[in-house]
């Protein structure tokens, strides 16, 4: 008999002729045995169970309400239908892969009593059984298939869809973060389950999908599993198994070669899937102890939890093997889809943790860098603050030592020189005139520790109010046309004192060698330098040779020097002109 | 020559040299007297009681006590009277401290001696002598403590004063200024005085608002 052929629409009322036995529902018609299906020798099986349906007469008058339901049967084959030898119902889709785990319920269009007949035709040597089966008015009986279907069908795809949703988000995580397996992990496990939960939504039609593939991908995705949560263990544990690891990652590959269905048979596929299972757990199953140890090691609560739920799987699969092998009665459900999605939740549990546990290290440590970095910052304030009190005290004792020197090489000695003078009875108008200037180098001094803020014009217009009264008494007029500057940075106390010593020297000079009537004071910007200007209208005076400068010239060319200035003298008709280049930025030293 | 058209000079100084000298110029000037004279702080404040005379020269450093005390006092007692803070140097410390207590100026203790009758004379007159130094410290007086400095040196003086100042401080006389503004020299040195007066009054409105800030003028 070949099973491609579909099954008859009619046939005799009562059945075909032979030996019919009473059985008790659940009934497992036929048995597996021998691991490969022999095609060509034993033929293909085909069970018939007859119903005798008697319904109470009350029911007459509501003939589409009586329903026939089976919660579950198993055959790889097909399963038809047939009321007084009429066809009612047969299952779709594939052989194998076929609709084997949802629920049967079909409308009876004859309802008196009748006689229903099942059939169920199956592959040698594969086994078949149903559960019990319910004859009754729809509103009775329906609430049994609505909940069977959601416990079978329904709930382990809402299950599934969360979980790889789940998986969606866990992969952009391991995406964006290296070192990130244990997320990857549960990705693959998400798309494994939900390979793997396919076969009990069936059935497969074989037109959309090939069978052999769908085998393939449906066994291969349950050994998977097992191995990527093992590894999920291994990893969480953070315990080694190196040569374990390699024989079951290899040993896997070995066997989804191994039954790809380029080698096998959509049928040999699914009698291989037993023994694939039973290698991965049994290779599995010696390191659990040795995991747990592990947690308990580490404390860790959840991946004890985790070994738990992984150690339930194995009395769980053994269950659900058994109930595909026919040794369990039919009427249990398949239990993996309950037990794996709490063992994914688990999983998604500690990693939960695990990224909570790493954003609070995260703002700890946050916390921890805001006090370190203040207390650097605070440390480096003082740090500044002494560096500046040390540079300030420098500062100021340089200034001070400045001053000493000044006033010792200065003030000192025209005050000495006056003392002598007054020992030798000198004129009293020279004493006078030897403290005047004393007097004048105190100003001088004084004017040069006025903050002027850079500003040259400042320290000019105070030495043309110290020299004022001096040229006034002489009958000197001062032409005084100078005009705004730019700052000068480097104007400090001891550089200006060198500015207005030099040009104080050189007015005196003027006052006091050259007869002249007028003095012009005048300022001048050229991009780099600043030009003060001094002319008089007196005798000429160009000192030429450096051998004949006097004390008060050597002075001039000495402070200028300091201040990185030229000095020039150019002859007038009549008098002097005296130029004073200072530049705007002091030369680096 | 009658007695109101005497300027008359009350001098407060510990210094009997610079008294003395002082006194000897003003004896020479046909149309100055000394009016009255005190060599303490005490002495000073007595002084006031009498009878106003039209300059007060005022030391600052007394062996009693600050001679700014008396200058304080002078605004009350003597209004019309103005005054001078004789000084070394002419420091702007010293002077600026004396303006903001009502001062109309300085004089150079060891100036010629002809500018310091010049410089009462100018006082007396309604005008102030002033100094770059002084006057780049007055600029900045304006200026400082305030939140937008330029915006209040605008309100705190007007375009006059401000540019009386900037000249003096780059170094240029009254009379040179009085050209360059196209005005006469005793507008200048008036324009002076009433910066140097803004100043003062500026100083006492500081001194409330910072008393009244820390709660010294309650009840």
């Amino acid at each position: 008999m070949d099973l491609t052929i579909p099954a008859p629409d009619n046939v005799a009322p009562d059945g075909p002729a032979g030996n019919w036995q009473q059985v008790t529902l659940p009934h497992t018609s036929a048995l597996r045995n021998g691991t490969l299906p022999d095609q060509n020798n034993a033929p293909v099986i085909t069970s018939w169970y007859k119903f005798v349906v008697t319904p109470p007469d009350a029911l007459n008058r509501h003939t589409s309400d009586l329903v026939f339901y089976l919660p579950r049967w198993k055959t790889e084959g097909r399963l038809a239908l047939y009321q007084n030898g009429h066809l009612l119902w047969y299952s779709h889709g594939d052989l194998i892969w076929n609709s084997f785990n949802r629920p049967v319920m079909v409308e009876l269009p004859f309802s008196g009593p009748s006689t229903l007949l099942l059939r169920m035709d199956t592959l040698p040597q594969r086994g078949a059984g149903i559960t019990q089966a319910w004859v009754g008015q729809y509103n009775a009986v329906s609430w049994r298939y609505r909940t069977r279907l959601a416990l079978q069908c329904t709930i382990p795809g809402i299950l599934a869809v969360i979980l790889l949703s789940m998986g969606i988000i866990l992969f952009f995580v391991a995406f964006a973060r290296p070192n990130s397996s244990l997320y990857l992990l549960f990705v693959f496990a998400a798309l494994l389950y939900t390979v793997r939960i396919l076969h009990f939504m069936g059935p497969l039609e074989p037109s959309i999908f090939p069978a052999a593939w769908f085998g393939w991908a449906t066994i291969n995705s349950m050994c998977w599993l097992i191995v990527v949560g093992w590894l999920f263990c291994c990893g969480l544990a953070e315990v080694e198994f190196p040569w374990l690891r390699h024989l079951l990652v290899w040993g896997m590959v070995i066997c989804s070669v191994a039954t790809s269905p380029v080698f096998q048979s959509s049928i040999n596929i699914a009698a291989l899937a037993l023994s694939a299972y039973i290698f991965c757990f049994v290779l599995s199953i010696p390191t659990m102890p040795l995991l747990l140890l592990a947690m308990w090691k580490r404390r860790s609560r959840s991946g004890i939890l985790l070994l738990f739920w992984n150690m339930l799987m194995f009395p769980v699969a053994v269950h659900d093997m058994l109930l595909a092998d026919y040794k369990v009665s039919i009427d249990h459900l398949y239990l993996l889809p309950y037990v794996v999605p709490d063992l994914f939740l688990s999983c998604l549990y500690i990693l939960c943790r695990r990224y909570i546990d790493a954003l609070s290290i995260a703002e700890h440590a946050n916390i921890q860098l805001e006090t370190r970095l203040h207390a650097q910052e605070v440390a480096l304030r003082n740090s500044y603050d002494k560096l500046r009190r040390v540079e300030q005290v420098e500062v100021l004792s340089a200034e001070r030592q400045r001053l000493m020197r000044d006033m010792h090489d200065g003030l000192g000695s025209i005050l000495t020189g006056a003392i002598h003078m007054t020992n030798n009875a000198a004129p009293h108008t020279l004493i006078a005139q030897t403290l005047n200037d004393c007097l004048s180098d105190l100003k001088l001094t004084v004017d040069s520790l006025e903050p002027v803020d850079a500003d040259l014009l400042a320290l000019l217009a105070n030495l043309r109010f110290r020299l004022e009264p001096r040229l006034h008494a002489q009958g000197m007029i001062l032409h005084w046309s100078v005009t705004p500057v730019p700052p000068m940075q480097w104007l400090t106390p001891s550089a200006a004192l060198h500015i207005l010593r030099i040009l104080q020297e050189i007015v005196t000079n003027i006052i006091k060698h050259a007869q002249a009537q007028n003095i012009s004071i005048s300022t001048l910007v050229e991009p780099d330098d600043i030009i003060v200007r001094i002319e008089d209208d007196g005798l000429d005076f160009i000192p030429t040779q450096p051998t004949s400068l006097g004390r008060g010239l050597h002075n001039i060319h000495w402070r200028a020097k300091m201040l990185a200035a030229t000095i020039a003298w150019h002859p007038r008709s009549p008098g002097t002109s005296f130029t004073l280049r200072l530049p705007i930025e002091q030369p680096s030293p | 020559m009658k007695n109101t058209e005497h300027i008359r000079v009350a001098m407060l100084e510990d210094d009997p040299t610079f008294r003395n000298t002082i006194a000897a110029c003003i004896a020479l000037e046909t149309d100055m007297r000394l009016h009255a004279f005190a060599t303490t702080r005490h002495e000073g404040m007595a002084m006031l009681k009498g009878p106003s005379a039209n300059v007060l020269l005022a030391d600052i450093g007394l062996p009693d006590g600050s001679g700014l005390d008396v200058v304080r006092a002078s605004a009350h007692y003597w209004p019309e009277c103005a005054v001078l803070v004789s000084t070394t140097f002419g420091d702007e410390t010293t002077v600026i401290d004396a303006i903001a207590s009502g001062a109309a100026g300085y004089i150079i203790k060891d100036g010629d001696y002809t500018q310091q009758i010049q410089n009462i004379r100018c006082a007396c007159q309604g005008g102030s002598p002033i100094s770059p130094m002084i006057a780049r410290n007055v600029l900045s007086r304006f200026r400082q403590y305030l939140p937008s400095p330029e915006e209040t040196l605008r309100t705190a003086l007007s375009e006059r004063e401000r540019q009386v100042l900037q000249k003096v401080s780059q170094g240029f006389t009254a009379p040179e200024i009085a050209v360059q503004l196209s005005v006469s020299a005793h507008t200048v040195r008036t324009h002076v005085r009433r910066i140097y007066h803004k100043l003062a009054v500026k100083t006492r409105i500081e001194a409330v608002t910072t008393a009244q800030r820390l709660g010294w003028l309650d009840n």
